[in-house]
């Protein structure tokens, strides 16, 4: 390659506050169009603004949670423009004074700066009727809050921009700030993209991706305008600054009709909003109320559990897995042996049957309880597999459905003690055998003591008493 | 009669609401063919209203406003009511959401007699950009009432309400106030919520009285002020008891007089009747101050500056799609909302549309809407120490008297001009009061303004209040 | 200098149709305007800027949904709704 790529991102994720951002219409999802509206939000004349106090809130977490500043001062501006999702036709955001700036986030031995964190207010949406020539303005996800997220262009490979995204992802997402759902939109990643040669210093002319709904498509947008560019220049031909959509289906991205002139947003200080001043002890308050992020996760998972780096990974990857899982060790601290459970049998039936951790019918204190019946001996290791399946299917404690099912293991260490010395007597050649050194015999052993014995009998009783005796007859 | 002399005979049922209300609406249908200050009669609301505030009268209950026969000025809100601005883009529009003042005004069972009219979105100073047509002025029907509440300014001085809710961004109450001989006080910013204001300039706009005395504006004032969740420009500073000072002595009362305001602009006649006034004020032992405000010369550019931008941003909304003219013609959306915003808007609101987009686009931001800033931080500072020498200041309210229609709304310029005695009370948020000081030769109003610290409208009002009580007023001809 | 063009692309960031006539009527009135408030350029950029002040974190609107308007009360003053939309010629 003989251009170096320099990417910088423009996330946009929605707030999960309960009411929007500048009016007490409820924050939600789906429903009849222009059914969650109200003067404001639909720019009614006369209207007025009112600042949401958790927006600012859940924004300055979001500072917090990737190295930003929290200014004391912010403040509001409105942007002009004119398009029909816009009912006031300006949209309120942050310019002049945005709430946090200059954020620091490590991925793959790379630090990426964020440049600033505003808030702004969502448009609506439309809906396009072909046949009629018309499109449909439902406001409905206007006045929806959101943060944009800046970075600087630290970016050169594809892989630090996902790797990068997903943490912001998951990092919005424990910090309560954000579901953070590429595919359904709740986060929106516009790449801003340029090349230049090796050798150079100087940046490129960037284009600007947007419709990028994926971390699939994030990479494929990126590796196509690089090509696209390299051959623009190895042709001698310029870069035009614009922006570009990304095609899904066709893995390319073509430019937006640009609108007939100019953008000239005309941004000034919105006068009906006053700015927003927060104290050092505000801002404080609002990190001691935090939650544990994904990385301080990661350390008290592998440092102070001693989970495998991968495991531990895999966990915190799902917010409500990895809480599921605490919950889970809170009542019964054996981490590995819970972490295990989760991440094999417990993960397979997520996986058969399609559903998150939040649908499943059973607690974290069923599985902490199942996985102490294993270590009490009361069920075998297998048991406890067949326990967690039949809990995704219909529910119910570990206890009644290892009664329910036959499943208990009986303490009857007597008996045993009969059985194995039954055995042993029945099979002295092989005793013999294995005393001078055929250990694999011990197999053997265990075999037939089980199926004298039957189900229900814990193996590792059986072990132990095996071994004694073995050693005994020495 | 006073509001509160009013309120006596209604009390004591001297008189009844609902004949009260009658008398207003035979007058308005007498007069306002000719004024045309009302642009919507509420005839039937008003009936009802009357019959309810009677009902709350007879029971023992009623409080400052109730059965009061009001104007509201067609910019402010009115929940099942018209509400136009004066304009064709709103021609037919319907709020279905009532302005707090309206809900005050409702709470108290105030009696609404109809919306009126104004110069289109409060652009203007002589009331004749309306698409409704002109408003006469009643001491001379060939004259302008002022603007751009001067249908409000009409309906007091024609005797066709009590009282009227007008708005000011820029002059917008007491110059029409002092054109028409009533008594208009703009409050400071942030003491009456604009929910519900159709917004002309968000920074510059305060909804206010116009009355037939400082001590009615205050009457009314005292019942629409404070606080509002829905208006979070509206301060917790506005302290009420706005007649508490009425009757006080002006003695020691110390009356900035900036020399600014008294330039060459301003006409003879208009300076020697203020100047008269503050001989007044001197005969009743207040302390007259020499005062300057060098960023006067200024200030008309940067008032015009900043509430175009704002008016530019404002007015976006108006698009033709999800209320108000929408034009037959135009393929594309583009071609739609500009068609229809052509069609709705009139030249002067064109005007200042244009201007604000100059004053706000790219290049020409910083040359513009940021000096215009300066100067009003600098306009606001020059304030602060005029008022650390004084506790009021006296102006003219106007350069002129009213003038004939048609002599100088075709000039924007002049007319821009015409505006510097009022602008910098906005600029600065500060609350002022226009009352009538004498009459030219013509027999038409000179109305002089006293202005005061911010939140200190008791001030104002009662040294305007110590001045109507010795001054012989003339009544309007119509 | 106000001309032509410029009026032209004031007219167009603002949405609003003129007339050629019109247009040139109107750019001598916004060059008298802009003449006019050409006066402000005299102030020394050192100056501050006004600003409003600023309200307190804690006095911000509580996160607290009420309920929002019907979809007749919304739409009612609309020229042209569809399937409860406002309807404008297709945008793409």
């Amino acid at each position: 390659m003989k251009y170096i790529p320099v990417i910088g991102l423009e996330i946009h994720a929605e707030m999960l506050t309960r009411s929007k951002v500048f009016c007490s219409c409820a924050n939600e999802f789906g429903g009849d169009r222009n059914d969650r509206v109200c003067p404001r939000c639909s720019g009614m004349p006369g209207t007025l603004p009112v600042v949401n106090h958790d927006a600012v809130t859940l924004a300055a977490k979001a500072g917090i949670a990737l190295g930003c500043t929290v200014n004391n001062y912010s403040a509001f501006d409105r942007k002009n423009y004119f398009y029909p999702d816009l009912p006031k036709a300006y949209q309120i955001t942050q310019f002049e004074f945005p709430i946090c700036t200059n954020g620091l986030v490590h991925v793959l031995d790379r630090d990426i700066r964020i440049n600033r964190i505003h808030i702004e207010e969502d448009a609506g949406k439309l809906v396009h009727d072909d046949y009629e020539g018309i499109s449909m303005a439902d406001y409905n996800r206007c006045g929806v809050p959101l943060i944009e997220i800046v970075t600087e262009p630290d970016f050169r490979t594809v892989e630090e921009v996902q790797v990068f995204v997903e943490e912001i992802a998951l990092r919005l997402k424990y910090a309560g700030v954000c579901d953070a759902k590429l595919e359904q939109g709740s986060l929106r990643v516009d790449v801003n993209i340029s090349i230049m040669p090796f050798d150079s210093q100087e940046f490129g002319t960037r284009a600007e991706i947007k419709n990028l709904n994926s971390i699939k498509s994030i990479g494929r947008a990126i590796e196509y305008e690089i090509e696209r560019q390299s051959e623009l220049l190895d042709k001698g031909q310029k870069v035009v600054q614009e922006t570009r959509r990304f095609n899904d289906n066709h893995g390319n991205t073509k430019a937006l009709r640009s609108k007939e002139e100019a953008h000239d947003y005309r941004y000034f200080p919105e006068p009906d909003i006053p700015p927003v001043y927060i104290t050092d002890e505000e801002i404080s308050d609002i990190r001691a109320l935090m939650p544990e992020m994904p990385q301080q996760r990661y350390m008290r998972y592998t440092n102070d559990y001693k989970l495998p780096a991968d495991d531990a990974k895999l966990i915190i990857a799902d917010k409500a897995f990895s809480d599921f899982y605490d919950s889970a060790v809170s009542v019964y601290p054996k981490f590995r042996e819970i972490s295990n459970l989760m991440l094999g049998e417990v993960n397979r039936n997520l996986n058969d049957t399609g559903k998150t951790i939040g649908d499943v019918p059973f607690s974290p204190e069923d599985i902490a309880e199942t996985i102490k019946m294993t270590d009490d001996g009361k069920i075998s290791k297998n048991a406890a597999k067949t326990i967690v399946k039949i809990m995704f299917e219909s529910g119910g404690t570990p206890e009644k459905i290892a009664k329910d099912n036959d499943l208990i293991m009986q303490d009857n260490s007597d008996e045993l003690e009969g059985i194995v010395e039954g055995v042993l007597s029945e099979n002295e050649e092989t005793v013999a055998a294995y005393k001078n050194g055929n250990e694999k015999l011990f197999g053997f052993f265990m075999g037939q003591v089980m199926a004298a014995a039957g189900k229900g009998t814990n193996p590792k009783l059986i072990k132990d008493i095996l071994t004694k005796k073995l050693s005994n007859n020495q | 009669m006073s509001l509160k002399d009013l309120r006596e005979k209604l009390d004591s049922h001297d008189l009844s609401v609902q004949e009260l209300t009658e008398s207003y609406l035979k007058k308005i249908k007498k007069k306002d063919k000719t004024l045309n200050s009302y642009i919507t009669i509420c005839e039937e609301e008003a009936k009802k209203d009357a019959k309810a505030a009677q009902e709350i009268i007879d029971k023992g209950q009623s409080k400052a406003l109730t059965g009061i026969p009001l104007s509201i000025k067609d910019n402010i809100c009115t929940k099942g009511i018209k509400t136009t601005c004066a304009s064709k883009m709103l021609d037919d529009f319907v709020p279905f959401y009532d302005a707090t003042v309206m809900e005050k005004l409702n709470s108290e069972n105030a009696v609404i007699l109809g919306k009126t009219n104004m110069d289109e979105f409060a652009m203007g100073a002589s009331s004749c950009t309306s698409y409704f047509g002109r408003v006469k002025n009643p001491y001379n029907t060939d004259c302008v009432p002022g603007g751009s509440s001067g249908g409000a300014a009409a309906s007091v001085a024609a005797g066709l309400c009590a009282a009227a809710l007008g708005s000011d961004t820029g002059g917008s109450i007491r110059q029409p106030a002092s054109f028409c001989g009533v008594t208009g006080l703009k409050p400071t910013y942030g003491t009456i919520s604009r929910y519900g204001l159709i917004a002309f300039a968000s920074s510059l706009d305060q909804i206010g009285i116009l009355a037939n005395s400082a001590e009615d504006t205050g009457y009314i004032l005292n019942e629409i002020y404070g606080y509002d969740l829905n208006d979070r420009t509206t301060s917790k500073k506005a302290a009420g008891n706005y007649l508490s000072k009425i009757g006080n002595s002006l003695k020691g009362l110390r009356i900035g007089i900036p020399k600014e305001f008294f330039s060459d602009e301003i006409a003879d006649e208009v300076k020697q009747s203020v100047m008269a006034a503050a001989e007044y004020f001197r005969s009743c032992k207040a302390e007259l101050v020499d005062s300057s405000m060098p960023s006067l010369p200024y200030a008309v550019s940067a008032y015009y500056l900043i509430s175009s931008a704002e008016a530019a941003s404002n007015l976006a909304r108006f698009d033709g799609i999800k209320y108000g003219h929408r034009s037959d013609t135009g393929d594309t959306y583009n071609e739609l909302i500009s068609n229809s915003r052509r069609e709705g808007f009139g030249d002067e609101v064109k005007r200042r549309i244009l201007l604000g987009n100059y004053a706000l686009s790219s290049g020409y931001y910083d040359a513009y809407y940021k000096n215009a800033s300066r100067i009003r931080k600098k306009i606001s500072d020059e304030y602060a120490q005029i008022f650390a020498g004084c506790d009021i200041i006296l102006t003219p309210t106007a350069p002129t008297t009213a003038y004939k229609a048609g002599y100088q709304e075709n000039d924007p310029v002049k007319m821009y001009l015409a505006d510097i005695c009022t602008v910098t009370v906005n600029i600065a948020g500060l609350p002022a009061i226009s009352t009538t000081c004498g009459y030219d030769s013509n027999n038409m109003p000179i109305g002089m303004s006293l202005i005061g610290k911010a939140f200190d409208e008791a001030t104002i009002i009662s040294a305007a209040d110590a001045f109507e009580k010795d001054f012989a007023k003339k009544e309007a001809v119509i | 200098m106000i001309d032509k063009k410029l009026t032209q692309h004031l007219a167009n960031l603002s949405k609003i149709t003129f007339t050629d006539e019109e247009l040139d009527k109107i750019t001598v009135q916004m060059d008298d305007i802009i003449n006019l408030m050409d006066k402000v350029k005299n102030i020394d950029s050192n100056n501050p800027t006004y600003t409003i002040d600023p309200v307190n974190y804690g006095d911000l609107r509580s996160d607290v949904i009420a309920e929002s308007s019907s979809n007749e009360e919304i739409l009612k003053n609309s020229k042209a709704i569809k399937e409860n939309s406002f309807v404008v010629p297709k945008v793409v």
